[in-house]
């Protein structure tokens, strides 16, 4: 308490000011408390129970025991991880190469632009309908175009439990104008007189790239890693509209949020549902502050202390 | 000493001399660099376009064309034609150097048997090999009308709720986001670094973990109290109402991208306000909220995109046909039809994607400065 009566300012004028902050900021606030932090609290103590939206019995830690001896879960962790831990890198790394080029001074430049982006805005069910028609073992576009020239037969994609989630990674990289748009706005930040600087001391072109470019725009590597990270842990949609639900072939794509959506809505078993996203979230705080310390040393911030 | 490092200093010159004088030249390099990269930007760009034009040609075609192989980049059909009675498969024959359009009577490897559809007296023998079908392009725009009134997936309902949706949490994200964004950004009060910490921190938190509680909430706590209070019979489930109602308390995402901007405001905008006697919402409504059009303009593009495309919510809390949004509606397609479609499946997806896409082509320009305001100030 005393605490609180040493923070709260003593000015009338300054009391006025934080009366208005906490004004402004009372639909997040609210929202906060009754949206986030109630579904929290609540979603920690159904971890504890066996509920399925009628009856509510209390277990203990029984849905964690149940947990570490699920096969299914396992499994969506291990698919989860083939999907991210590959799918990102990748589409980082493509993101940067395609934003680099678009950094050049090319004809129809804006255009290009547009085009590279239009795939972002169309995310969803569409794009997940129209990648698995692409898809297509048989009639499909791709293994037309790519494996019948080639005389060997195409993967069967969403049909084969070793192609699925390549098939996925596939279909991240058809989207990844989002992430470029991030780069080439960053590139674009870079002053051009650290280049001129560099050609006059004989810098060659990766020199350039290496040394300057990629410590520049390093903050914005990392911020599209994490958050890229982040978002791909929780990938739902395509895989829900393109598998029907079932995460199939043989499980072969359960990732792991829709494994935990089946518990909840289509199992009922909501106390094991909350167990599993506890998880989900200590795995994406923890992955997030390993990222965050261990780019330490790699990032450069041009402000001192920030 | 000093000599020696000057002449240290000369040897890389003198190899830098010694290069072939046209990939020396600064000039001729930029060109071969130009070149290369307008070479695989245009490689990606028909990478990208190529599967929309792919499913813009399937969306055209009958349910048999879609599965013919080889897969046809043009929707395009074999004709037959009517002769002396009978229906005829018209060929496209090579005779004597020559392709003709015929009408196969009888196909055979050694001798098919061939007549002028317009002359059936005129009769041809050929190997089979000679002959290809005919096929004529043929756009079967009646696709879209018989997606479009399919009556188990009425998509112009589904797109009327999509509509609603997006603009409600339009309306209500970006109201909120400037008001809260102002808090943060511009006033001081105890435990305001606190709660911006919280703020971002709630950014990491999966859908996941609040998804189940906020559907027991809003289905059975919030319609038991307020039944209890108000003596009536609210029912939340299979209404829009769980979805909307969270858009007004906004989003800690888009709050940080309009603090991040009015953070680069001068204060002294404020100050100058407050000397003409403006309140503290008097100052935002007059002053930040007319500057800060191009960084309302991204975020309600970002939340329009965001809801325009959503399926996981929607998916949980509603059920009735009648009720559900195009995306929804969309994945529910195919089984309501029965069978994999992929010509109107296509034309339905194409249908739901259209209004964004218009949408960005028209607002090209704000959808890049809504992303560029949202990953360089992280």
């Amino acid at each position: 308490m005393s605490f609180l009566a040493r923070a709260w300012p003593r000015t009338k004028l300054a009391r006025r000011e934080a009366l208005a902050f906490y004004l402004f900021i009372s639909p997040w606030l609210l929202g906060f408390l009754a949206f986030t932090l109630y579904p929290m609290l609540a979603s920690a103590y159904y971890s504890l129970t066996v509920y399925n939206v009628v009856d509510m019995k209390f277990v203990g830690i029984q849905n964690f025991q149940t947990l570490v001896a699920d096969d299914l879960f396992y499994k969506s962790l291990w698919v989860t991880a083939k999907y991210t831990f590959v799918g990102v890198p990748l589409g980082i790394t493509l993101a940067l190469a395609v934003a680099v080029l678009l950094n050049q001074k090319v004809p129809f430049l804006s255009f290009w632009r547009t085009i590279y982006y239009l795939p972002s805005v169309i995310t969803g069910v569409a794009v997940a309908l129209l990648w698995k028609w692409v898809l297509n073992p048989q009639y499909g576009l791709l293994n037309y175009l790519i494996f019948e020239p080639l005389g060997i037969e195409g993967p069967r994609w969403f049909w084969s439990e070793t192609w699925v989630i390549p098939a996925y990674w596939i279909m991240g990289l058809w989207g990844v104008g989002g992430t470029m748009v991030i780069y080439l706005a960053g590139l674009q930040n870079v002053p051009t007189a650290l280049y001129e600087a560099a050609e006059i001391d004989g810098a060659s072109a990766w020199q350039r790239f290496f040394k300057i470019t990629i410590p520049m725009i390093s903050p914005v590597i990392l911020f599209t890693l994490v958050t890229n990270l982040i978002y791909t842990l929780q990938v739902f949609t395509q895989v829900y509209v393109v598998s029907d639900g079932m995460g199939g072939p043989s499980y072969a794509s359960l990732v792991y949020v829709l494994y935990l959506f089946l518990n909840g809505f289509r199992w009922f078993r909501l106390g094991y549902a909350s167990a599993l996203a506890w998880v989900l979230f200590v795995i994406i705080v923890v992955l997030t502050l390993l990222m965050l310390r261990a780019s330490r040393n790699l990032v450069y911030y041009e402000t001192p202390g920030a | 000493m000093a000599k020696e490092i000057a002449a240290s200093q000369k040897v890389p010159r003198a190899k830098a001399r010694a290069r072939p004088r046209l990939w020396g030249s600064k000039k001729f390099r930029q060109r071969v660099t130009q070149v290369l990269a307008t070479v695989l930007i245009a490689i990606g760009g028909a990478v990208i376009l190529v599967p929309v034009f792919w499913m813009f040609s399937t969306s055209l075609k009958t349910q048999n064309t879609v599965v013919s192989l080889p897969p046809d980049f043009i929707p395009r059909q074999s004709q037959s034609v009517e002769v002396n009675g009978r229906k005829l498969y018209l060929y496209d024959v090579d005779i004597d150097g020559e392709t003709k359009v015929l009408a196969a009577v009888k196909l055979d490897p050694e001798k098919s048997e061939f007549v002028d559809p317009n002359d059936p007296s005129q009769v041809y023998y050929t190997p089979a090999s000679q002959a290809r079908k005919h096929k004529m392009v043929w756009a079967h725009w009646e696709n879209y009308v018989e997606t479009w009134t399919f009556a188990t997936t009425p998509f112009g309902t589904f797109m009327k709720n999509t509509t609603i949706y997006a603009l409600v949490a339009v309306f209500g994200e970006v109201l909120t986001c400037s008001l809260v964004s102002y808090g943060f950004a511009r006033l001081r009060a105890p435990g305001k670094n606190f709660l911006f910490m919280l703020l971002l921190g709630t950014m990491m938190l999966p859908w996941a973990v609040t998804m189940i509680p906020s559907y027991v909430l809003f289905t059975r706590y919030i319609p038991d109290i307020l039944n209890g209070l108000l003596d009536t019979k609210i029912k939340l489930a299979d209404t829009w109402w769980p979805l909307m109602v969270p858009k007004f308390f906004g989003s800690a995402y888009l709050i940080f991208l309009v603090r991040q901007f009015y953070m680069g405001i001068p204060k002294d905008y404020d100050d100058a306000a407050r000397i003409d006697g403006c309140g503290f919402f008097q100052t935002w409504a007059r002053i930040i909220l007319p500057m800060s059009r191009p960084v309302l303009t991204a975020v309600a593009i970002l939340s329009f995109m965001y809801h325009w495309n959503d399926y996981g919510g929607p998916l949980i809390y509603l059920s009735s046909t009648e009720k559900l949004p195009l995306s929804v509606g969309l994945a529910n397609f195919s089984e309501a039809y029965g069978g994999t479609p992929y010509h109107l499946m296509m034309a339905a997806s194409l249908i739901a994607v259209a209004p964004l896409v218009i949408i960005f082509f028209a607002l090209n320009r704000y959808f890049v400065q809504g992303v560029v305001v949202s990953g360089i100030k992280g």
